[in-house]
């Protein structure tokens, strides 16, 4: 299941779709919209999410097929949200399910550390009525470049 | 093919990215240049 939406989920709910028996494990990643810590003048007071969506849906699609191939995974949930966001909103949700634990937090990270650097997603702060992209981080593509030392091709 | 020396973007003819930069373009063709990504 993947999804880009400009509404609102419910965790419980998204859980559900994907709740199976055989599953013995679930590993779940939330982001959320945070305050910029480090920028006292300029505070956020929001981010604005935009999307090439049709790529996105690709490259989600493609990203959760290798991740449920590698880890043998059971099902796997990426939601990921488009629009203008308030600090504290909920911005993406992983969800994998597997039979054993371990195979299912290897591939919820390997999909958020896939999807920060690869899929056609771009975040602005909205800050004084400004609205600014955030900048590509280097270290998150250094990250992303450990995975090919595990993912089978 | 100066439009492909900028790293930085990455190319995608119909959804998919591009790596030989030697192509041929048709009609209804969907090009996309695009910036480092940023979601999450």
């Amino acid at each position: 299941m993947i999804k880009i939406t400009k509404n609102k989920f419910n965790l419980e709910e998204e859980f559900l779709k994907i709740k199976e028996n055989s599953n013995g494990g679930y590993s779940f990643f939330l982001g959320t919209v945070r305050e910029d810590i480090k920028n006292e003048k300029n505070k956020i007071q929001s981010i604005i999410l935009e999307c090439y969506e049709k790529l996105a849906i690709k490259q989600l699609s493609d990203i959760r097929a290798q991740a449920i191939k590698n880890w043998n995974l059971n099902n796997c949930l990426i939601i990921h949200r488009i629009g203008e966001l308030l600090l504290g909103e909920k911005i993406v949700l992983i969800i994998t399910a597997s039979a054993h634990r371990e195979n299912a937090i290897k591939a919820c990270e390997y999909i958020i550390d896939n999807l920060k650097v690869n899929v056609a997603l771009w975040k602005f702060n909205v800050s004084n009525g400004e609205k600014e992209p955030v900048n590509f981080k280097n270290k998150d593509k250094e990250k992303f470049l450990k995975w090919s030392e595990v993912i089978n091709h | 093919l100066e439009v492909f020396k900028d790293k930085s973007v990455k190319y995608f003819l119909n959804l998919t990215e591009i790596i030989d930069t030697n192509i041929f373009l048709k009609d209804g063709d969907e090009i996309a240049f695009l910036p480092p990504v940023t979601g999450g």
